[in-house]
Protein backbone atom coordinates (compact mmCIF):
# COMPACT_ATOMS: atom_id res chain seq x y z
CA UNK A 1 0.00 0.00 0.00
CA UNK A 2 1.17 3.47 -0.86
CA UNK A 3 1.28 6.06 1.89
CA UNK A 4 1.43 9.76 1.34
CA UNK A 5 -0.39 13.01 0.71
CA UNK A 6 -1.56 14.87 -2.34
CA UNK A 7 0.36 18.07 -2.98
CA UNK A 8 -0.77 20.85 -5.25
CA UNK A 9 1.58 22.77 -7.49
CA UNK A 10 -0.16 26.09 -7.33
CA UNK A 11 1.05 27.52 -10.62
CA UNK A 12 0.42 24.53 -12.87
CA UNK A 13 -3.35 24.13 -12.57
CA UNK A 14 -5.26 25.59 -15.49
CA UNK A 15 -8.76 24.52 -14.41
CA UNK A 16 -9.41 21.82 -17.00
CA UNK A 17 -11.52 19.91 -14.43
CA UNK A 18 -10.17 16.53 -15.51
CA UNK A 19 -9.53 15.66 -11.87
CA UNK A 20 -13.16 16.40 -10.98
CA UNK A 21 -14.56 14.04 -13.60
CA UNK A 22 -11.96 11.36 -12.95
CA UNK A 23 -12.59 11.57 -9.18
CA UNK A 24 -16.35 11.22 -9.51
CA UNK A 25 -16.10 8.41 -12.06
CA UNK A 26 -13.57 6.36 -10.10
CA UNK A 27 -15.80 6.43 -7.02
CA UNK A 28 -18.99 5.71 -8.94
CA UNK A 29 -20.76 2.35 -9.15
CA UNK A 30 -21.29 2.90 -12.88
CA UNK A 31 -18.73 1.16 -15.06
CA UNK A 32 -19.66 2.74 -18.40
CA UNK A 33 -18.22 6.25 -18.71
CA UNK A 34 -20.88 7.60 -21.07
CA UNK A 35 -23.70 6.33 -18.88
CA UNK A 36 -22.00 8.02 -15.96
CA UNK A 37 -21.73 11.40 -17.70
CA UNK A 38 -25.41 11.29 -18.67
CA UNK A 39 -26.59 10.35 -15.23
CA UNK A 40 -23.90 10.92 -12.58
CA UNK A 41 -24.42 9.00 -9.34
CA UNK A 42 -21.54 10.61 -7.56
CA UNK A 43 -20.22 14.13 -7.12
CA UNK A 44 -16.48 14.89 -7.29
CA UNK A 45 -14.72 15.29 -3.95
CA UNK A 46 -12.05 17.51 -5.48
CA UNK A 47 -13.31 20.81 -6.80
CA UNK A 48 -11.59 23.49 -8.87
CA UNK A 49 -11.77 26.90 -7.22
CA UNK A 50 -10.81 30.10 -8.96
CA UNK A 51 -10.15 33.29 -7.06
CA UNK A 52 -8.77 36.06 -9.23
CA UNK A 53 -5.66 34.69 -10.84
CA UNK A 54 -5.39 31.76 -8.48
CA UNK A 55 -6.77 28.40 -9.51
CA UNK A 56 -6.60 25.48 -7.12
CA UNK A 57 -8.11 22.04 -6.95
CA UNK A 58 -9.55 21.99 -3.45
CA UNK A 59 -9.69 18.60 -1.73
CA UNK A 60 -9.71 17.15 1.77
CA UNK A 61 -6.50 17.92 3.64
CA UNK A 62 -6.83 14.92 5.99
CA UNK A 63 -6.11 17.13 9.00
CA UNK A 64 -4.14 15.86 11.97
CA UNK A 65 -6.89 16.96 14.35
CA UNK A 66 -10.02 16.65 12.23
CA UNK A 67 -13.09 18.44 13.54
CA UNK A 68 -15.37 16.47 11.20
CA UNK A 69 -14.36 13.16 12.82
CA UNK A 70 -14.94 14.61 16.29
CA UNK A 71 -18.42 15.92 15.48
CA UNK A 72 -19.74 12.99 13.40
CA UNK A 73 -22.60 11.53 15.49
CA UNK A 74 -22.59 8.09 13.83
CA UNK A 75 -18.81 7.66 13.57
CA UNK A 76 -19.19 7.29 9.81
CA UNK A 77 -16.13 9.49 9.42
CA UNK A 78 -12.98 8.15 10.99
CA UNK A 79 -9.25 8.43 10.80
CA UNK A 80 -7.64 5.15 9.87
CA UNK A 81 -4.17 3.89 10.75
CA UNK A 82 -2.64 5.57 7.69
CA UNK A 83 -3.95 8.97 8.82
CA UNK A 84 -6.54 9.02 6.05
CA UNK A 85 -9.99 10.27 6.98
CA UNK A 86 -12.34 7.70 5.49
CA UNK A 87 -16.10 7.72 5.24
CA UNK A 88 -18.36 4.71 5.64
CA UNK A 89 -21.14 5.83 3.34
CA UNK A 90 -23.66 3.33 4.73
CA UNK A 91 -23.41 4.85 8.20
CA UNK A 92 -23.85 8.46 7.09
CA UNK A 93 -27.23 9.96 8.05
CA UNK A 94 -26.70 13.21 6.18
CA UNK A 95 -26.99 15.53 9.18
CA UNK A 96 -24.43 17.91 7.71
CA UNK A 97 -22.51 18.65 10.92
CA UNK A 98 -19.17 17.97 9.19
CA UNK A 99 -20.09 20.50 6.51
CA UNK A 100 -20.54 23.19 9.15
CA UNK A 101 -17.41 22.44 11.18
CA UNK A 102 -14.94 21.84 8.34
CA UNK A 103 -12.71 24.92 8.13
CA UNK A 104 -12.04 24.40 4.42
CA UNK A 105 -15.55 23.66 3.15
CA UNK A 106 -14.60 20.24 1.79
CA UNK A 107 -17.46 17.80 2.61
CA UNK A 108 -20.53 18.05 0.44
CA UNK A 109 -24.03 16.68 0.77
CA UNK A 110 -26.30 16.45 -2.22
CA UNK A 111 -29.72 16.38 -0.61
CA UNK A 112 -31.63 15.65 -3.82
CA UNK A 113 -29.62 12.61 -4.79
CA UNK A 114 -28.75 11.69 -1.20
CA UNK A 115 -25.04 11.44 -1.83
CA UNK A 116 -22.32 12.36 0.61
CA UNK A 117 -18.92 13.15 -0.86
CA UNK A 118 -15.58 13.58 0.77
CA UNK A 119 -12.10 12.70 -0.48
CA UNK A 120 -10.85 9.35 0.84
CA UNK A 121 -7.50 9.67 -0.96
CA UNK A 122 -8.68 6.85 -3.25
CA UNK A 123 -7.87 4.34 -0.54
CA UNK A 124 -8.93 1.37 -2.67
CA UNK A 125 -6.49 2.42 -5.39
CA UNK A 126 -3.71 3.04 -2.89
CA UNK A 127 -4.17 -0.49 -1.56
CA UNK A 128 -3.59 -1.79 -5.10
CA UNK A 129 -0.46 0.34 -5.33
CA UNK A 130 -2.02 2.80 -7.77
CA UNK A 131 -2.00 6.57 -7.56
CA UNK A 132 -5.17 8.48 -6.61
CA UNK A 133 -7.43 9.19 -9.60
CA UNK A 134 -6.98 12.96 -9.56
CA UNK A 135 -3.20 12.72 -9.45
CA UNK A 136 -3.02 10.14 -12.21
CA UNK A 137 -5.33 12.06 -14.51
CA UNK A 138 -3.93 15.57 -14.09
CA UNK A 139 -2.53 16.46 -17.53
CA UNK A 140 -0.27 19.24 -16.32
CA UNK A 141 0.93 17.47 -13.16
CA UNK A 142 -0.46 20.14 -10.87
CA UNK A 143 -1.44 17.41 -8.42
CA UNK A 144 1.36 15.27 -7.10
CA UNK A 145 1.43 12.34 -4.78
CA UNK A 146 4.09 12.75 -2.14
CA UNK A 147 4.99 9.36 -0.71
CA UNK A 148 6.11 9.27 2.88
CA UNK A 149 8.76 6.56 2.51
CA UNK A 150 10.56 8.31 -0.29
CA UNK A 151 10.79 11.51 1.67
CA UNK A 152 14.51 11.40 2.40
CA UNK A 153 15.51 10.36 -1.10
CA UNK A 154 13.47 13.13 -2.68
CA UNK A 155 14.98 15.80 -0.50
CA UNK A 156 18.48 14.58 -1.35
CA UNK A 157 17.83 14.58 -5.09
CA UNK A 158 16.78 18.21 -4.94
CA UNK B 1 -17.13 -14.21 22.71
CA UNK B 2 -19.03 -17.40 22.06
CA UNK B 3 -19.53 -18.64 18.55
CA UNK B 4 -22.46 -20.45 16.95
CA UNK B 5 -22.52 -22.50 13.80
CA UNK B 6 -25.34 -21.69 11.40
CA UNK B 7 -26.36 -22.72 7.92
CA UNK B 8 -27.33 -19.80 5.74
CA UNK B 9 -28.60 -20.58 2.23
CA UNK B 10 -26.83 -23.94 2.44
CA UNK B 11 -23.50 -22.44 3.50
CA UNK B 12 -22.05 -23.46 6.84
CA UNK B 13 -20.68 -20.52 8.81
CA UNK B 14 -19.44 -19.86 12.31
CA UNK B 15 -20.63 -16.53 13.63
CA UNK B 16 -20.36 -14.74 16.97
CA UNK B 17 -23.37 -15.08 19.24
CA UNK B 18 -26.07 -12.37 19.17
CA UNK B 19 -25.10 -10.99 15.77
CA UNK B 20 -28.20 -10.30 13.66
CA UNK B 21 -29.04 -12.41 10.60
CA UNK B 22 -28.99 -9.34 8.36
CA UNK B 23 -25.40 -8.52 9.31
CA UNK B 24 -24.27 -12.07 8.55
CA UNK B 25 -26.07 -11.93 5.21
CA UNK B 26 -24.49 -8.62 4.32
CA UNK B 27 -21.05 -9.99 5.12
CA UNK B 28 -21.74 -12.92 2.79
CA UNK B 29 -23.08 -10.51 0.14
CA UNK B 30 -26.53 -12.09 0.26
CA UNK B 31 -29.07 -9.51 -0.78
CA UNK B 32 -31.95 -8.89 1.59
CA UNK B 33 -34.19 -5.91 0.81
CA UNK B 34 -34.72 -3.40 3.60
CA UNK B 35 -36.60 -0.15 3.98
CA UNK B 36 -36.35 0.69 7.65
CA UNK B 37 -32.83 -0.53 8.37
CA UNK B 38 -29.83 1.76 8.73
CA UNK B 39 -26.46 0.58 10.12
CA UNK B 40 -26.12 3.57 12.44
CA UNK B 41 -29.59 3.21 13.94
CA UNK B 42 -30.97 0.48 16.20
CA UNK B 43 -32.93 -2.02 14.07
CA UNK B 44 -36.62 -1.27 14.33
CA UNK B 45 -38.29 -4.04 12.32
CA UNK B 46 -41.11 -1.91 10.99
CA UNK B 47 -41.14 -2.62 7.28
CA UNK B 48 -40.90 -6.45 7.57
CA UNK B 49 -39.29 -6.65 4.12
CA UNK B 50 -36.15 -8.31 5.47
CA UNK B 51 -38.21 -11.37 6.47
CA UNK B 52 -36.34 -14.69 6.22
CA UNK B 53 -37.25 -18.27 7.06
CA UNK B 54 -35.39 -19.98 9.86
CA UNK B 55 -35.46 -23.57 11.08
CA UNK B 56 -34.96 -23.98 14.78
CA UNK B 57 -35.47 -27.26 16.70
CA UNK B 58 -37.03 -28.73 13.54
CA UNK B 59 -39.66 -26.00 13.43
CA UNK B 60 -39.83 -23.45 10.67
CA UNK B 61 -40.76 -19.83 11.23
CA UNK B 62 -40.46 -16.42 9.68
CA UNK B 63 -38.49 -13.68 11.39
CA UNK B 64 -37.29 -10.21 10.46
CA UNK B 65 -33.57 -10.61 9.89
CA UNK B 66 -32.63 -7.05 10.93
CA UNK B 67 -33.51 -7.55 14.58
CA UNK B 68 -33.15 -11.31 15.08
CA UNK B 69 -30.02 -12.07 17.11
CA UNK B 70 -28.62 -15.54 16.44
CA UNK B 71 -28.65 -17.43 19.74
CA UNK B 72 -28.25 -21.09 18.79
CA UNK B 73 -27.70 -23.32 15.81
CA UNK B 74 -30.27 -22.42 13.18
CA UNK B 75 -30.81 -22.95 9.50
CA UNK B 76 -31.60 -19.81 7.52
CA UNK B 77 -33.16 -19.52 4.08
CA UNK B 78 -33.05 -15.97 2.80
CA UNK B 79 -34.49 -16.33 -0.67
CA UNK B 80 -36.73 -19.38 -0.94
CA UNK B 81 -40.23 -19.50 -2.40
CA UNK B 82 -42.08 -18.80 0.86
CA UNK B 83 -39.91 -15.81 1.71
CA UNK B 84 -40.39 -14.28 -1.71
CA UNK B 85 -44.14 -14.82 -1.45
CA UNK B 86 -44.21 -12.96 1.85
CA UNK B 87 -42.05 -10.13 0.57
CA UNK B 88 -44.29 -9.74 -2.45
CA UNK B 89 -47.34 -9.48 -0.22
CA UNK B 90 -45.67 -6.86 1.95
CA UNK B 91 -44.73 -4.90 -1.15
CA UNK B 92 -48.30 -5.12 -2.45
CA UNK B 93 -49.57 -3.71 0.84
CA UNK B 94 -46.94 -0.97 0.80
CA UNK B 95 -47.96 -0.03 -2.73
CA UNK B 96 -51.60 -0.02 -1.63
CA UNK B 97 -50.58 2.56 0.97
CA UNK B 98 -48.09 4.84 -0.79
CA UNK B 99 -47.95 3.79 -4.44
CA UNK B 100 -44.76 3.61 -6.48
CA UNK B 101 -42.37 5.95 -4.73
CA UNK B 102 -38.60 5.97 -4.14
CA UNK B 103 -37.16 2.81 -2.69
CA UNK B 104 -40.54 1.02 -2.64
CA UNK B 105 -40.66 1.38 -6.41
CA UNK B 106 -37.07 0.12 -6.77
CA UNK B 107 -37.68 -3.02 -4.74
CA UNK B 108 -41.11 -3.67 -6.25
CA UNK B 109 -39.58 -3.64 -9.72
CA UNK B 110 -36.94 -6.12 -8.60
CA UNK B 111 -39.63 -8.50 -7.31
CA UNK B 112 -42.06 -8.06 -10.23
CA UNK B 113 -44.97 -7.15 -8.01
CA UNK B 114 -48.45 -6.90 -9.50
CA UNK B 115 -50.53 -4.97 -6.97
CA UNK B 116 -53.84 -6.66 -6.19
CA UNK B 117 -55.02 -4.07 -3.68
CA UNK B 118 -54.71 -0.98 -5.82
CA UNK B 119 -52.18 1.83 -5.80
CA UNK B 120 -52.45 4.26 -2.91
CA UNK B 121 -51.32 7.82 -2.53
CA UNK B 122 -50.32 8.20 1.10
CA UNK B 123 -47.02 9.89 1.94
CA UNK B 124 -45.54 7.71 4.70
CA UNK B 125 -44.72 4.02 5.10
CA UNK B 126 -44.12 4.40 8.86
CA UNK B 127 -40.61 2.96 8.65
CA UNK B 128 -39.60 5.15 11.57
CA UNK B 129 -36.18 6.13 10.20
CA UNK B 130 -36.84 9.86 10.60
CA UNK B 131 -38.17 9.47 14.13
CA UNK B 132 -35.33 7.19 15.21
CA UNK B 133 -32.52 9.23 13.70
CA UNK B 134 -33.87 12.33 15.41
CA UNK B 135 -34.09 10.51 18.73
CA UNK B 136 -30.97 8.33 18.73
CA UNK B 137 -28.40 10.08 16.60
CA UNK B 138 -29.21 13.77 16.75
CA UNK B 139 -30.84 13.55 20.18
CA UNK B 140 -33.39 16.27 19.55
CA UNK B 141 -36.73 14.40 19.53
CA UNK B 142 -38.40 16.95 17.29
CA UNK B 143 -40.84 14.48 15.74
CA UNK B 144 -42.52 11.25 16.79
CA UNK B 145 -45.28 8.85 15.92
CA UNK B 146 -48.77 10.01 16.72
CA UNK B 147 -52.15 8.27 16.96
CA UNK B 148 -52.83 4.54 16.70
CA UNK B 149 -54.00 2.10 14.07
CA UNK B 150 -54.75 3.43 10.63
CA UNK B 151 -54.29 7.01 11.85
CA UNK B 152 -50.68 6.39 12.87
CA UNK B 153 -48.46 9.05 11.37
CA UNK B 154 -45.17 10.89 11.81
CA UNK B 155 -45.84 14.33 13.13
CA UNK B 156 -44.45 17.23 15.19
CA UNK B 157 -45.83 17.74 18.72
CA UNK B 158 -49.64 18.06 18.64
CA UNK B 159 -49.51 18.20 14.85
CA UNK B 160 -48.58 21.87 14.93
CA UNK B 161 -44.98 22.94 14.38
CA UNK B 162 -41.70 21.16 15.12
CA UNK B 163 -40.37 23.70 17.59
CA UNK B 164 -37.42 21.57 18.70
CA UNK B 165 -36.23 20.85 15.14
CA UNK B 166 -32.73 22.14 14.44
CA UNK B 167 -33.06 21.70 10.69
CA UNK B 168 -30.15 19.30 10.16
CA UNK B 169 -32.03 17.41 7.46
CA UNK B 170 -31.09 13.88 8.54
CA UNK B 171 -34.74 12.83 8.37
CA UNK B 172 -35.02 14.08 4.80
CA UNK B 173 -31.74 12.35 3.89
CA UNK B 174 -32.94 8.99 5.20
CA UNK B 175 -36.61 9.03 4.11
CA UNK B 176 -36.86 6.06 1.71
CA UNK B 177 -39.74 7.47 -0.31
CA UNK B 178 -38.68 11.11 -0.33
CA UNK B 179 -41.67 12.54 1.52
CA UNK B 180 -39.67 14.81 3.79
CA UNK B 181 -38.18 17.59 1.71
CA UNK B 182 -36.03 20.56 2.57
CA UNK B 183 -36.78 23.86 0.90
CA UNK B 184 -34.55 26.88 1.46
CA UNK B 185 -36.43 30.06 0.62
CA UNK B 186 -34.19 33.07 1.25
CA UNK B 187 -33.96 33.39 5.02
CA UNK B 188 -36.26 30.48 5.86
CA UNK B 189 -35.74 26.73 5.76
CA UNK B 190 -38.98 24.82 5.49
CA UNK B 191 -39.06 21.07 6.05
CA UNK B 192 -42.21 19.52 4.64
CA UNK B 193 -44.17 16.77 6.41
CA UNK B 194 -42.67 17.54 9.83
CA UNK B 195 -43.73 21.18 9.52
CA UNK B 196 -40.53 22.90 10.58
CA UNK B 197 -39.85 26.53 9.88
CA UNK B 198 -36.33 27.69 10.65
CA UNK B 199 -34.41 30.91 10.33
CA UNK B 200 -31.20 30.63 8.32
CA UNK B 201 -27.88 32.22 9.15
CA UNK B 202 -26.31 34.65 6.71
CA UNK B 203 -22.78 33.97 5.48
CA UNK B 204 -20.42 36.61 6.89
CA UNK B 205 -18.61 37.01 3.58
CA UNK B 206 -20.97 36.52 0.65
CA UNK B 207 -24.27 37.14 2.41
CA UNK B 208 -25.87 33.91 1.24
CA UNK B 209 -28.27 32.20 3.63
CA UNK B 210 -26.86 28.75 4.20
CA UNK B 211 -27.51 26.96 7.51
CA UNK B 212 -30.17 27.21 10.26
CA UNK B 213 -29.30 29.34 13.30
CA UNK B 214 -30.53 26.61 15.63
CA UNK B 215 -28.20 24.08 13.99
CA UNK B 216 -25.16 26.27 14.69
CA UNK B 217 -26.33 26.67 18.30
CA UNK B 218 -26.65 22.88 18.55
CA UNK B 219 -23.10 22.29 17.25
CA UNK B 220 -21.71 24.95 19.58
CA UNK B 221 -23.34 23.20 22.53
CA UNK B 222 -22.07 19.84 21.36
CA UNK B 223 -18.42 20.87 21.31
CA UNK B 224 -18.68 22.87 24.51
CA UNK B 225 -19.77 26.43 23.74
CA UNK B 226 -16.90 27.40 21.48
CA UNK B 227 -17.46 30.43 19.29
CA UNK B 228 -15.75 29.87 15.94
CA UNK B 229 -15.74 31.92 12.78
CA UNK B 230 -16.01 28.87 10.53
CA UNK B 231 -19.59 28.26 11.67
CA UNK B 232 -20.72 31.56 10.20
CA UNK B 233 -19.10 31.18 6.77
CA UNK B 234 -20.67 29.12 3.99
CA UNK B 235 -18.63 26.27 2.53
CA UNK B 236 -17.98 28.02 -0.78
CA UNK B 237 -16.42 30.97 1.03
CA UNK B 238 -14.46 28.70 3.37
CA UNK B 239 -12.73 27.15 0.36
CA UNK B 240 -12.00 30.54 -1.13
CA UNK B 241 -10.59 31.79 2.16
CA UNK B 242 -8.25 28.84 2.32
CA UNK B 243 -7.00 29.41 -1.20
CA UNK B 244 -6.42 33.11 -0.50
CA UNK B 245 -4.31 32.12 2.49
CA UNK B 246 -2.40 29.62 0.34
CA UNK B 247 -1.85 32.30 -2.28
CA UNK B 248 -0.48 34.84 0.15
CA UNK B 249 1.81 32.17 1.56
CA UNK B 250 3.18 31.24 -1.84
CA UNK B 251 3.87 34.89 -2.61
CA UNK B 252 5.65 35.69 0.63
CA UNK B 253 7.10 32.50 2.04
CA UNK B 254 6.92 30.24 -1.00
CA UNK B 255 9.55 29.07 -3.39
CA UNK B 256 9.72 31.86 -5.97
CA UNK B 257 9.91 35.06 -4.00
Amino acid sequence: MKKGKILIDFERCFACKTCEIECAFSHSQEKDFFQFIENPDRMPSVRIKKIGQYITPLRCLHCDFPSCVVICPTKALKKDENKIIIIENEKCVGCGMCVVVCPYGVPHINRDKKIYTKCDLCIERLKDGQLPACVLSCPNKALKFFEFEEKNEKVRSR
Amino acid sequence: MENVEIIIDGVRKVVPKRITILKVAQELKIEIPTLCYHPAIEPYGACRLCTVEIEKNNRKMFVTSCNYPIENEIKIETNNENVIKIRKLILELLIAKVGYKGKVKEIAEKYNVEPRFGVGDDDCILCGLCVNVCKEIIGVNAISFSSRGINRDVSPPFGKEAVDCIGCGACAFLCPIGTIKIEDLNEKRIITKINANLELEKCKICGKYFVPKKFIEYIKNKIGNVELDVFLICDECKGENYIKRLASFSLTGGKNE
